[in-house]
């Protein structure tokens, strides 16, 4: 396991010696840890929550340091965020499902600091706030532009594991095109890894040969592997909590994308408004700004003007609550 | 089950295990030889990372060949120094090498491409069009459309195969893995043979790190392998240390890999009473059962009998 940290461990401790003694000086920057199962870099997941940290950072909001690549076993995760309790960090995020008992323990053991976990499924603690993805509100928003663009009348879903969050990112999807045209047929694969690029690249290429000519995946390496795929055939693909587009501009039409800088934002507040406490189960989907859908303009097939309409009509329904979009996870 | 179906099952089948069926064999060499190379999967992740950055940087998809084999051979190198020089235990060299080529090639990615910016995207190389043979029905499509790397791929395991058995050159290298003490006592060099089979493959699986990026994936991620590596080694021993029957068996998987992709889109996907975690055991239930088939029908063990064991001179063992 690899750990780095923005500010090395020496003037870290030192740093934390004085916080310990003087509390009113941690008031006016909040400390934050970020605790991450991949690297910062992996254009999904990880690097959404890095850089929603450093946006913040560099606004003069918090200071941060983090840990990457952190496997979920006690050994190796227990000490890292006790670590980051133990030095006056004043909100851990421990970014990932899989933290899920560590950050249950941890928040017991450290009654002083803030703690919150993507668990997605509203377990808090008077200091352990939860919060969700909703990535299914914007693939249902990606789905209207593939309903409204697909040929063949067919559209493909790779997904890692047939988790909550995929699952529910897929029948979204499926309801999203269905919504513009009823006839849609859905044709799904699971790769079962989030990692095999290539393997995911054949499972697309295994559905264009059946006919789907627009995709949605869900997991990053999955991604990686579908937009290959598209771009091979040029067919349509998604990107995945980031913006991939850039690997097959001609061949991602729509990037849901993960604005976990929104959130943090209104953590740290009610952290600095001594408001977190007890801990809730955020949840910013589209209406809140937590998820958005970038629609790529140099993709080789331009929408229909019914096709935007559509679009435009499903995301201002969303937005104003006329329109909640089935949550579906299994 | 008709050809519209069979005809992509196979090509899909050939692309996915050809980087696979290169770190075999060339694990298959390396064993017979005595040597059990377990960090076959980092040298085909070290070979993917440097083919990605020699076709990156050079813009040159034949570099980034160059360079893959290059990654992998470093660590063959580093492998050698470990357990055929100052004679280390050889699992757990093979499973060091595996764990640095995780962190290492993670690392240097994420140095050399730093967050934020766009993610790096190579050209790769296109599929070949051979005059008649690319348009004949059937075979064609399924291996006359590939790329030349490809080919030349095919080219290095049948000389590899060709050279193992029909060379004076492949006995003396599985005379060390059988019997190193007679090897020596009748003037082989028993270090230097070993350490030539350790580089093939790792040569080797620097190539197949090489062609899963160039001719097929164009980008590189963390962990890119998943675990093909591992795959190889379990070949060896279902291909019986014979360098024609472990490609067979990569092909065999690739196939059956393949299939169960199709029978989970034909099944349903998601949506399918059958759960998919099954379809997914399908590759390993079927090697599984022609592993157990193969073993029932040998005579004898193939396993080459000083596999695993580093040769210490004058030492009986």
């Amino acid at each position: 396991m690899r750990t780095k940290s923005v500010i090395t461990q020496c003037s870290m401790m030192a740093l934390a010696a004085v916080l310990a003694t003087s509390p009113a000086f941690a008031a006016d920057k909040t400390k934050v840890a970020l605790v991450l199962p991949a690297e910062i870099n992996d254009l999904s997941w990880n690097q959404r929550a890095y850089e929603a940290a450093k946006k913040l950072s560099d606004e003069g909001k918090i200071k941060f340091a983090y840990s990457e690549a952190v496997k979920p076993d006690a050994t190796t995760l227990d000490p890292i965020v006790a670590g980051y309790a133990q030095q006056g960090y004043q909100l851990i995020v421990t970014h990932s499902f899989t933290y899920g008992k560590t950050v249950a323990r941890m928040s017991g053991q450290f009654a002083d600091v803030n703690f919150a976990w993507p668990g997605g499924i509203g377990q808090t603690a008077d200091n352990l706030a939860d919060y969700d993805q909703p990535f299914y509100q914007g693939y249902y928003l990606a789905g209207v532009l593939a309903g409204g663009m697909t040929e063949s009348g067919v559209i493909g879903a790779v997904t890692g594991f047939d988790i909550p969050v995929c699952h529910a990112s897929m029948v979204a999807f499926e309801a999203g095109a269905k919504s513009v045209k009823s006839n849609i047929k859905v044709l799904s694969t699971v790769t079962g890894n989030f990692v095999d690029v290539a393997k995911a690249k054949q499972a697309a290429l295994a559905l264009a040969d059946q006919g789907a000519d627009y995709f949605m995946s869900c997991g990053q390496g999955v991604t990686l592997g579908t937009i290959e795929a598209a771009k091979e055939r040029n067919l349509g693909a998604t990107s995945y909590v980031g913006d991939m587009s850039s690997l097959a501009p001609k061949n991602v039409f729509a990037s849901v994308v993960w604005n976990l800088d929104v959130l943090l934002d209104k953590m740290v507040a009610d952290v600095v408004t001594n408001s977190f406490r007890p801990g809730k189960a955020y949840s910013f989907g589209v209406p809140e700004g937590g998820i958005s859908v970038t629609v790529h303009p140099d993709f080789h097939k331009q929408p229909s003007a019914e096709t935007i309409a559509a679009f435009d009509k499903a995301l201002a329904d969303i937005k104003s609550g006329a329109l909640k979009v089935a949550f579906v996870p299994k | 089950m008709s050809i519209d179906f069979l005809v992509p099952l196979l090509a899909t089948a050939f692309v996915l295990s050809i980087p696979v069926a290169l770190a075999a064999v060339g694990e298959c060499i390396c064993q017979r030889t005595g040597v059990l190379n377990l960090g076959v999967e980092g040298m085909i992740l070290m070979g993917a990372l440097t083919a990605f950055l020699g076709a990156f940087y050079c813009e040159s998809s034949w570099v980034g060949v160059l360079t893959g084999v290059a990654g992998g051979v470093a660590l063959g190198v580093l492998m050698g120094v470990l357990c055929i020089t100052i004679k280390a235990e050889q699992v757990v060299s093979g499973i060091v090498i595996v764990l640095l080529s995780l962190g290492l090639t993670s690392y240097l990615y994420g140095s050399l491409f730093h967050v934020g910016a766009m993610p790096p995207r190579i050209d790769g190389l296109s599929p070949l069009h051979i005059p008649l043979l690319s348009d004949m029905p059937v075979i064609g499509p399924i291996l006359f459309r590939q790329t030349s790397l490809v080919y030349l791929s095919l080219a290095f395991i049948a000389l590899l195969a060709l050279m193992l058995e029909r060379t004076s050159l492949g006995l003396s290298l599985k005379a060390v893995g059988e019997k190193p003490e007679a090897g020596d006592a009748a003037g082989l060099s028993v270090d230097g043979l070993r350490w030539l089979g350790l580089l093939i493959s790792s040569a080797m699986a620097g190539l197949g790190g090489a062609v899963l990026i160039v001719a097929q994936l164009h980008l590189f991620a963390d962990n890119i392998t998943a675990g093909r590596g591992w795959i190889a080694i379990a070949l060896v021993i279902f291909g019986r240390w014979k360098p024609l029957l472990v490609f067979a068996g990569a092909l065999l998987f690739g196939v059956v890999d393949a299939l169960q992709l199709k029978i989970q889109v034909a099944a349903g996907g998601i949506n399918s009473a059958v759960p998919f975690e099954l379809f997914q055991a399908l590759p390993y239930f079927v090697t599984l059962a022609v592993l157990v088939l193969s073993a029932i029908r040998a005579r004898r063990n193939a396993q080459p009998s000083a596999l695993g064991i580093p040769f210490l001179k004058g030492q009986e063992r």
